[in-house]
């Protein structure tokens, strides 16, 4: 019992450094602030399970998952472009939005509300992910290539050219950098990966339903890209941990749960405001929002 | 062969007419000297050629190519390359990750170009602790490490130390006698003649005097 909790908080973990990874290469490394990123979260998660639920194979339905999220990350990013710093910010929440009501309204393929029930566990080859230690296995195995992939996308010469982005447009234009197609790389880039969070976590859960990718999941993921850092993989993973976590405790204490909910909106919030008052750069980060909020 | 042509450009920032029907043309491998007070439109006509700022009238011309339809990381890509009269080093990064913007180069090939300018024993510092001097010298470094054939200097010796001016001009020649064409903005006009052969002035936006060096 207590094993299949500290696996439920551990696949936990693995699902959410992933995401908080992909926003910090959105936001941390290329600096654009993106409050839609539960969006692609979303996407990855209906696209995976009506894949798997139509007949397709699990590793055909995860892949396509990321495709397809990495898809609206492009289509997001065009006209998203044009703008800067905090009207970049609301056009992204107002996609996070739009992509939500469609999988409210669009009932003939999401069942809208209702959600959808009984999402297959993963099946790879003819194995069966469906013991918890296994699922633990597949989502850690997700977490790690996704780490060491964006750390060598990162560490090579993409990784300059998005830091010069963040520093100067004009002048990294002059040295012959397509800054718009780079911004477009970088959204994909990240969009694909939370489409694969979005796989591992509806096949975990085995229910989706559009309640679980609203507005303060993106914020809860901003918040572990925050507290560990902007521009550091290492610190998304050490903030999804801590966020993760931080919360538990609560459970133990015998508040009703309807309580927990609120508690825990009031401990993440009053983390944000100790984190932009003590530790501007988060624990493991070279910089905060500085930049980004205010200059674009 | 003419490297650049400038014929009727024109730009007006409300009812500043920053460049009022520029028209000239540079031989390639030769020096231009761009002259004139403060505010004449020197820094905004090195912006229209590489595209910073898009003219209102005009064209450019750039090794009988068209340039001033393309944006501006294809004319850069074209190797068109410009040393800013401010803020043309990325603070934050290190000398090395300067360079490697400009070219996705081999360490080995970034620390030689360093050599070239004198400041291959900072290569892992972060650009923020050079001193203005070394600013520019770094900029040189990032043209030589693309190897751009017409370059765009902006006051490179202003704000220098007298032994990093020596070096910055020891430089421009070397690119001079690899056969790069260039524009420089200068207010010396000692240097201006040591190191040009053509000479314009603007003046509010016109030019006023066209003359050999
Ligand atoms: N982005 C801009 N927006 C508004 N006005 C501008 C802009 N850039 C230049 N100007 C104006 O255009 C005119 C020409 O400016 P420019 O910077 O080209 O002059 P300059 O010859 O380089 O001067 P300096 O010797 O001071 O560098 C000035 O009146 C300036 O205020
Ligand atoms: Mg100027």
């Amino acid at each position: 019992m207590i094993e299949a909790y500290i696996l439920h908080l551990l696949i936990l973990i693995c699902i959410y450094a992933i995401l908080a990874m992909s926003l910090n290469l959105i936001t941390g490394y290329a600096g654009m602030l993106n409050l839609g990123h539960a969006a692609f979260f979303a996407i990855g998660a209906y696209t995976s399970t009506l894949l798997v639920m139509a007949g397709f194979p699990f590793w055909f339905a995860f892949l396509a998952a990321a495709g397809m999220a990495a898809l609206f990350g492009v289509l997001l990013s065009i006209p998203a472009l044009r703008l800067r710093g905090d009207f970049l910010a609301i056009a992204t929440l107002g996609f996070g939005e739009i992509i939500r009501s469609i999988l409210l309204n669009w009932t003939e393929l999401t069942r809208g509300p209702l959600g959808i029930p009984g999402i297959p566990k993963p099946e790879l080859f003819g194995f069966e992910f469906g013991a918890l230690h296994w699922y633990f296995v597949l989502a850690f195995a997700v977490t790690v290539a996704t780490y060491f992939i964006l750390r060598k996308i990162l560490a090579g010469n993409f990784g300059i050219v998005l830091k010069a982005i963040r520093e100067s447009e004009p002048v990294s234009e002059s040295l012959g950098k397509n800054v718009k197609l780079v911004k477009i790389q970088a959204f994909a880039l990240g969009a694909c990966f939370a489409g694969l969070a979005g796989s591992l976590f509806a096949h975990y859960i085995t229910f989706i339903d559009p309640s679980s990718f609203t507005l303060a999941e993106t914020i809860l993921i901003l918040l572990m890209v925050t507290l560990g850092g902007m521009s550091s993989l290492k610190g998304s993973i050490a903030g999804a941990i801590i966020l993760i976590l931080l919360p538990e405790p609560l459970r133990f204490i015998g508040l009703p749960s309807a309580m927990v909910g609120q508690l825990r909106q009031i401990i993440y919030a009053g983390l944000l405001l100790a984190l932009i008052l003590k530790r501007p750069k988060g624990l493991f980060g070279e910089k905060w929002f500085k930049g980004i909020v205010s200059e674009g | 062969m003419m490297a650049v042509e400038v014929k009727g450009v024109s730009k007006h920032f409300g009812g500043v007419k920053a460049l009022d029907n520029v028209s000239f043309s540079l031989r390639q491998g030769k020096t231009l000297g761009l002259v004139g007070g403060n505010g004449s439109g020197k820094t905004t006509l090195l912006n229209v050629i590489t595209k910073m700022v898009v003219s209102n009238k005009g064209e450019v011309w750039f090794n009988d190519e068209r340039i001033d339809t393309m944006p501006a990381y294809k004319i850069a890509r074209l190797g068109v390359g410009r040393i800013f009269q401010t803020g043309g080093i990325f603070n934050n990064m290190t000398v090395l990750e300067n360079l490697l913007v400009a070219a996705n180069a081999e360490r080995e090939e970034a620390e030689a170009v360093l050599r070239e300018v004198d400041l291959h024993e900072k290569i892992d510092d972060k650009a923020a602790t050079l001193s203005g001097g070394q600013m520019r010298l770094l900029e040189f470094g990032r043209v030589m490490i693309r190897n751009d054939e017409l370059i765009l200097l902006d006051e490179p010796f202003a704000g220098v130390s007298e032994a990093n001016t020596k070096k910055i001009e020891r430089v421009v020649r070397k690119l001079q006698k690899q056969g790069k064409t260039m524009i420089l903005i200068e207010h010396d006009s000692r240097r201006i003649k040591r190191l040009c052969d053509k000479i314009i002035e603007l003046e509010k936006g016109k030019i006023i005097r066209e003359a050999k060096a």
